[in-house]
């Protein structure tokens, strides 16, 4: 169905917004739901340009749309960064002290290896 | 009998250990709300089994181990530091912004306005003193409007001022209560597991983190050391090492503005220079305000600053016309006289000092340009041409002078603007670091290690459709037509 790109922006801007609040907690499953819901956004938004030259708009309330989806944009991209730079040290300190460092100083890999699991 | 009494005796000792597991069970229920406590958790471990040498084994209770990871708590302190600058910004450039008037209704823009509508009417009836006498009044009115912005942000400057003492205070303070548990620590080595002190410890340090950028280290002792910066000490042991503000004119480069405004400078203990390390925080905020945005409107040592630069332009030019045109063609002709006058002894005074000078009567103003080519009213016209000039010599930066202004004020709005966003970012940040600290609490790095694994390949899933929607979100704004 053709909606106005506007509309495609204000829905895209709802799922980035979601998926902000998905990775307030960031665990795996949650950035699993979030990539899921991002993928939704960019089909969105490509939707809406697809679409575009059918139906012209207002250009201002069409730049404010896109300036606040922009703006979530980049909100989710500074969420990402800032739980990857936690995880990314965390596991530098856990090689460290796992496998202690490397000859040029740095922290050495953390290893994973395969591992087993016995109940009973 | 000797089983039965082993028995018994293992099952007393059982008892009591699980009655101490309960004690910090209940200690950690009773202390859910406490700032910065962190759950305790006390292992049971087993006693030696071997029957044939009469060891019966049984239970007994390990060290009371915390659930604290100083790594998530780092992380937080760090999102804390940046959403207490960006919240100061907020504040100061709220401040700021209140000072542009850019609704043409009051302040210098009205002012403005009022003085091209006089000189228009003046170009109307050139020979009217009335007419002459309002644009004296308008230029007195530009004056004054100039000089009540310069005063308000050097009122703002000093407001700040205030405010970083405040804030240094307060982080001497915060210091110091670290200082006393330190102290109570190394006094007695007991201390150093309790996890009272411990939690009064990590709240203070919370505390902290909003007004400064720091990084704080648990010492084998057990004594936190913290470094602003990194790098400069302000508690080492029970040694506290207080930081304090000073107003200082720095002289590399060598200052070319000597009565301009001072900046602020932090010093560490030892007297040392340590403004550049405090980066973030509400010092850091205030810090940029006092030393690099203020100084951009009001000037410094260095420059001169665009209020003043607007004040001194837009006096040279109308003093420039007036001076040029005559109010009587002679034999021989009568040259008009300046209007405005100012302190120019210094660049940073022009806006505050800007005033007309109360001599110049309305028959000193020259309504002639005497050319060529000869006009009679050409110098009102030449005023009134001001709002929109098309000669580059009547511009500021190549815009008009009310355009001038409104670039002020926009570089002011955009600030505000961009640490509005700062804000809520910072506090989504700040959420996300306290959930990842009650994630990561008593997690063992066993099974932590292929947690991360599974973190790796989600994020970057992510980041590339991060990017793609990025990129499109770029072609939307390029396909919207101008």
């Amino acid at each position: 169905m053709t909606k106005p790109l506007s509309e495609r922006l204000t829905a895209a801007r709802a799922v980035v917004d979601s998926a902000c609040h998905l990775l307030l907690a960031p665990t795996p499953q949650q950035l699993d739901r979030t990539a899921q819901l991002l993928a939704a956004a960019v089909a969105e938004v490509r939707a809406g340009l697809d679409e575009a030259a059918h139906l012209a708009e207002p250009p201002e309330p069409l730049r404010a749309e896109a300036r606040r989806l922009q703006k979530s944009i980049g909100r989710m991209r500074c969420l990402l960064e800032a739980a990857a730079a936690f995880h990314t040290n965390w596991a530098r300190i856990l090689g460290a002290l796992c496998a202690g460092y490397t000859d040029r100083g740095e922290a050495a890999a953390l290893e994973r290896g395969c591992r087993f699991c016995a109940q009973g | 009998m000797s089983n039965l009494l082993s028995a018994l005796f293992n099952s007393a000792n059982a008892l009591n250990a699980f009655d101490q597991v309960l004690e910090v069970t209940q200690n950690n229920v009773a202390n859910a709300s406490t700032p910065g406590y962190a759950k305790q958790t006390l292992p049971l471990e087993a006693l030696p089994f071997n029957l044939s040498d009469g060891v019966t084994g049984g239970v007994t209770v390990g060290q009371v181990e915390s659930s604290r990871d100083e790594y998530a708590e780092q992380a937080v302190r760090q999102q804390n530091t940046g959403l207490g600058q960006d919240q100061q910004s907020v504040t100061s450039l709220t401040a700021l912004q209140s000072l542009f008037d850019i609704s043409g209704n009051t302040g210098l823009p009205y002012a403005l306005n009022q003085f091209y509508q006089a000189a228009s009417a003046w170009g109307e009836t050139p020979d009217s003193t009335p007419a002459r006498q309002a644009v004296i009044s308008g230029a007195s009115d530009v004056a004054q409007a100039f000089q009540d912005t310069a005063n308000s942000l050097l009122s703002l400057a000093t407001n700040t001022e205030s405010q970083i003492d405040d804030t240094v205070n307060q982080i001497n303070q915060l210091v110091g209560q670290i200082a006393t548990y330190n102290q109570t620590i190394l006094n007695s080595g007991s201390a150093a597991h309790d996890a009272g002190i411990d939690a009064q410890v990590h709240s203070t340090l919370e505390n902290l983190s909003q007004y400064v950028n720091f990084t704080a280290t648990q010492q084998p002792d057990g004594t936190t050391t913290i470094l602003l910066g990194g790098s400069t000490p302000l508690l080492i042991g029970a040694n506290q090492y207080s930081i304090s503000a000073q107003l200082y004119t720095p002289q590399n480069p060598p200052p070319v503005n000597t009565s301009a405004p001072a900046q602020v400078q932090l010093l560490a203990a030892d007297g040392s220079d340590i403004t550049a390390q405090a980066t973030s925080g509400q010092l850091g905020s205030l810090l940029n305000m006092r030393n690099t945005v203020l100084p951009s409107y009001i000037g410094d040592s260095t420059q001169a600053g665009s209020l003043n630069e607007m004040a001194q332009q837009f006096a040279d030019c109308v003093n420039g016309m007036l001076t040029s045109g005559t109010t009587s063609d002679g034999p021989p002709p009568v040259y008009g006289v300046p209007l405005f006058d100012y302190d120019d002894t210094d660049a940073t005074h022009v806006a505050q000092t800007l005033t007309v000078d109360p001599n110049v009567t309305p028959d000193q103003l020259p309504a002639t340009d005497p050319g060529p080519p000869y006009v009679s009213n050409g110098i009102p016209l030449e005023l009134s041409q001001l709002a929109q000039p098309t000669d580059p010599d009547d511009m500021i930066d190549g815009v008009s002078y009310s355009e001038f202004y409104g670039q002020m004020a926009a570089n002011a709005g955009n600030l505000l603007q961009s640490a509005q966003n700062g804000v809520q970012v910072q506090q989504s940040l700040l959420a996300q670091a306290q959930n990842q600290r009650s994630q990561i609490s008593g997690v063992s790095l066993d099974e932590e290690a292929l947690v991360l694994v599974e973190f790796q390949r989600a994020y970057q899933a992510n980041s590339q459709v991060v990017t793609v929607l990025n990129g499109l979100m770029q072609d939307v704004l390029n396909m919207i037509p101008q």
